[in-house]
């Protein structure tokens, strides 16, 4: 029986550990090269596991990958040959490749790219299925990105079955924040043969994990924990729990759900018999989790229940602070953006990145990494572009829910296997070749059509949410009333459904309140999620209900009660515009903003008030009358001012003063420093293109290639990175001699500035009247 | 709390302004609210003409540092400490909020480490060792490069610590300490 076969039909007893076993008999380090040097060693704990009831071993390969094997004599090829050889002379039924962490952190944790990782799993795919195991267990995982990359590579590259587990904390959680629901829906969407848990913990503590993961599992789950938790004696790593213990939680997991049963750290073949038989005489069934939704790798949003809010201000369409931040790659804005909207009670978050003259597919993927992490929110990738979106699909670390296909054939066919090879859920827009019908009964077709064509690929209905399209009333008024109407009949057919809401009211006056009303009335039809500002407020407003239910013809009642509704009430603040700033009062000043503003005296303000008010705030620094935190309080005020002047009394791509790339250099991570400087800079109107910390000469030229700056600057704190700063400014000069360098941090002093041909700056102030200098 | 100390990663000198302790005092929750997580172990030292050597290992503490600051000891812990993946999530998102706030809370979580690693000699000595105070690599004469070596000691990935080619801890948020146990 194959072993995919035999994992869904019977219960199979895994090994426990292999590493313990080799340091009872004298081998500590460098497990791997047992696998060529004494193969007959491992042959030996294999079968001492099969004598004990295991059905299925693991060879020796946890540790074979470039990164952490010693290649100095034999290669990878000899190594894992060599433990696939060793395992199956054991005489064991099953024999699984064991592919372990890699050992360093995936971007943008470390500096691995997800690229070059896959390559060093894709690796070890080949051989793993070239020398015959029979399937993969993927184990001792912390980070889901490492997991999905391991698990992508061994589905790309071979046809074998590949198990997944990961390591877990009592909370049910891994060290880095994978959630065990969402590690075993991202699995299985994936394909994943079986999904579970091993390491970390001892059985005992494993239960709640176990049924988080039974909760959503459709696949086999598999448990392999410690004998209890390490304690260090006397030099060396023991385990405490006795294997009358371990077997008896063991079994108790086994109850629960667990098919597949083995041991990790500190288990030996005695505990292994001490419950092989009394496992595998209990009965069979796979899990069947009756989740339906999508996930982050710590948040699982189910398509149950009241209608989820799809936040959507990630979107560059008539928001040109969003465009410049996807141009100057400045995620921190577009992460304020996402976790603004996630305070507001946002569930998801549609990420759209569509605009003229940028690499859509490096930025979607791109926003997609810097944000997921930090925001934790399961994304909606919101494109109509192929490339990009299976760029974003690849690295997502969840279950995506994909914006959108449509019933175009070129659609249809382009992002359907996408939908099905990334195991994603999916928005199906109801308009195809023939653009948007204007009856019910012609949308529900086009939604019958992408649910059969998804059904030709493979996908679940389940897996669909159909978006009716919202058109605007004021062009129709019956254009609410055929929203709602296919909504209904949508339902009827069993139809997950989704819209966006802000359409509808497009021309008329009083938007937030025909919006408000349409947000009840789909509420109240249980739509599944809607693409929503969060902050939108639901109503019961009578005339907006006519409207919507095509009682107002060309809208005459609509306007005539909402044309002229008094606008935002008006605030009174008693301190001066250069007051707030110089305060860092950010709600009072804007608030004053907002009705002192107007296109003629926007210069002035931001001259007089916004510059102004940093420049005392500056000098009250400098006296030593308030600190560092008051001085980015109000660049941040200041900020918030110059981002509203920006929008509403300039056109795009107004000029800033200079354009500054600024980064610690390699080797340092201390990044406060380099962060209040870009703050207040880029507060005074300089364009601050931020490289982060940690950064080698090669990526500040590149970026000087990218965004031709006319400075560049730099952060050191350590004197161990002081060379590093010396290289990069070094660099910088000789290929472009024309650039200002500043240097500022712990250890630079104006001398070394001066020795190295670079501008000194104590702090941020400093830089700033620097920057001012030279470009002001 | 050390509201000083906190103050002092920001640089505040002298008397602490208003703003800043309130600040402070609004963002330290957060960073209070952080499970740490440990790794530890306890080592003999082997006196060599290169320095302190770790018994059982290869790792040798080498410096005047080191030499003086164990003199009246024969053992150390070696002691991993991290605030976590958490810590480095927390601080990114309060900052793309509010880089003031960012700021503050980066400045609470290192100091945040050293009251954890207070509490974790604290249990030592109701244990009844009697401890040096704590250095790390890097102060003094004792080597940087030192840290890895020292890490690999104490299984850092299972604690969801990592060391990057440019021998830094991620979660940044993270210590490596020795504390001597007196004879």
């Amino acid at each position: 029986m194959y072993f995919s076969q035999a994992i869904s039909t019977r219960r199979l007893v895994l090994d426990g550990a292999t590493g313990t076993e080799l340091i009872k008999r004298g081998f500590f380090d460098r497990p791997e090269l047992l696998n060529v040097l004494s193969p007959e060693i491992l042959t030996e704990v294999h079968r001492a596991y099969v004598e004990a009831g295991s059905d299925v071993v693991c060879a020796n390969t946890f540790g074979c990958n470039r990164l952490k094997a010693d290649l100095r004599t034999y290669t990878l090829e000899d190594l894992v040959r060599g433990a696939i050889d060793a395992a199956k002379k054991s005489g064991a039924e099953y024999v699984l490749y064991d592919c372990g962490p890699l050992g360093e952190l995936l971007y943008p944790n470390g500096r691995r790219t997800f690229e070059e990782a896959y390559e060093l799993f894709a690796e070890q795919a080949l051989l793993a299925e070239k020398y015959g195991c029979d399937g993969v267990l993927i184990e001792t995982m912390g980070d889901l990105k490492e997991l999905r990359c391991a698990l992508l590579a061994f589905r790309e590259n071979t046809s074998l079955p590949v198990l997944c587990s990961m390591s877990f904390e009592e909370s049910g959680r891994t060290y880095l924040g994978t959630d065990a629901a969402c590690f075993a829906l991202t699995a299985q969407a994936l394909g994943a043969a079986a999904v579970g848990v091993n390491c970390g913990l001892g059985p005992d503590k494993l239960e709640k994990v176990v049924d988080r993961i039974l909760s959503v599992a459709k696949v086999p789950v598999l448990v392999k924990p410690n004998a209890g938790l390490p304690e260090y004696r006397d030099g060396s790593t023991v385990y405490s729990m006795q294997k009358e213990d371990f077997s008896k939680s063991v079994l108790s997991l086994a109850k629960r759900g667990a098919t597949l049963v083995g041991g990790c750290c500190g288990t030996t073949p005695d505990f292994i018999k001490e419950f092989s038989s009394d496992v595998k005489s209990l009965p069979f069934r796979i899990p069947n989790g009756d989740f339906d939704g999508i996930c982050s790798y710590a948040k699982a949003v189910p398509f149950s229940g009241k209608t989820k809010a799809i936040g959507e201000r990630v979107n560059p369409t008539n928001r040109p602070l969003l465009k410049q931040a996807f141009l100057d790659s400045d995620f921190d804005y577009i992460l304020g953006l996402c976790l603004e909207q996630k305070e507001e009670g946002a569930e998801i978050l549609d990420i759209n990145c569509g605009m003229a003259g940028v690499d859509e597919k490096r930025l979607l993927s791109g926003t997609v990494t810097e944000t997921e992490g930090v925001v934790a929110l399961p994304l909606c990738l919101d494109t109509g572009k192929a490339p990009a979106l299976e760029a974003a699909l690849r690295v997502y670390d969840g279950v995506a829910l994909i914006n959108s296909v449509n019933g175009e054939e070129r659609s249809l066919s382009s992002v359907l296997p996408l939908a099905k090879r990334y195991g994603a859920y999916l928005i199906g827009l109801c308009l195809d070749e023939r653009g948007i019908p204007q009856d019910v009964q012609t949308r529900v077709e086009i939604a019958e059509k992408i649910a059969t064509r998804a059904k030709e690929y493979g996908i679940d209905k389940k897996r669909l949410l159909i978006d009716p399209l919202t058109m605007a009333v004021s062009v129709d008024h019956n254009n609410g009333k055929i929203l709602l109407d296919t909504i209904e009949e949508l339902k009827k057919r069993d139809f997950k459904t989704v819209l966006g809401l802000s359409n509808i009211s497009y021309g008329l006056p009083a938007r937030h309140i025909l919006n408000g009303a349409l947000y009840r009335l789909i509420k109240d039809r249980g739509v599944t999620a809607a693409i929503v500002n969060p902050t939108l407020k639901e109503n019961d407003d009578e005339v907006s209900r006519t409207l919507l239910l095509g009682g107002d013809e060309r809208c005459e009642g609509y306007i005539r009660a909402y044309s002229g509704v008094p606008a935002e009430e008006e605030r009174r603040v008693d301190l001066s515009l250069r007051e707030c700033v110089c305060k860092g009062r950010t709600a009072e000043g804007m608030a004053k903003l907002k009705i002192d503003l107007t296109d003629k005296n926007a210069e002035k303000i931001i001259e007089h008030d916004v510059i102004g008010g940093l420049d005392d705030l500056g000098e009250k620094y400098e006296r030593g009358e308030v600190f560092l935190p008051a001085l980015i309080a109000g660049s941040e005020t200041a900020k918030a001012m110059l981002d509203y002047i920006k929008k509403n009394c300039f056109s795009e791509g107004k000029a800033s003063r200079a354009t500054v790339v600024i980064a610690t250099v390699k080797g340092d991570v201390h990044d406060i420093g380099k962060n209040i400087v870009k703050t207040v800079a880029g507060n005074y109107g300089y364009r601050m293109i931020d490289l982060g910390r940690d950064v080698p000469t090669e990526r500040v030229l590149a970026a000087i290639e990218e965004y031709r700056p006319q400075a560049v600057a730099l952060s050191a704190l350590m004197t161990t990175t002081l060379d590093n700063m010396t290289e990069t400014v070094k660099a910088v000069k000789r290929a472009y001699p024309s650039i200002e360098v500043l240097v500022g941090g712990a250890v630079v002093s104006a001398d070394y500035a001066e020795s190295v041909g670079a501008r000194y700056s104590k702090d941020a102030r400093e830089a700033c009247l620097v920057l001012n200098g030279l470009f002001g | 709390m050390n509201i000083k100390e906190i103050g002092a990663y920001l640089r505040v000198r002298g008397e602490m302004d208003e703003e800043t302790e309130r600040l402070i005092r609004t963002v330290y929750p957060i960073a209070e609210g952080t499970l740490h997580r440990i790794s530890d172990r306890r080592f003999g030292l082997v006196r060599t003409k290169e320095g302190l050597r770790l018994s059982g290992t290869d790792v040798t503490l080498r410096g005047e540092l080191a030499a003086r600051h164990f003199v009246e000891c024969d053992e150390v812990y070696v002691v991993l400490l991290t605030m976590g993946m958490e810590s480095e999530r927390n601080i990114k998102s309060t900052y793309a909020l509010s880089p003031t706030k960012g700021l503050v809370l980066d400045a609470c979580y290192s100091e945040a480490i050293e009251r954890r690693l207070d509490a974790y000699e604290e249990e030592k000595r109701k244990d009844g060792d009697r401890l040096t105070s704590r250095i790390s690599c890097g102060y003094g004469d004792l080597p940087l490069e030192t840290q890895g070596p020292l890490l690999r000691l104490l299984s850092p990935e299972k604690i969801g610590v990592y060391q990057n080619e440019s021998f830094m801890l991620v979660p940044n948020k993270s210590v490596v300490a020795i504390v001597g146990i007196k004879r």
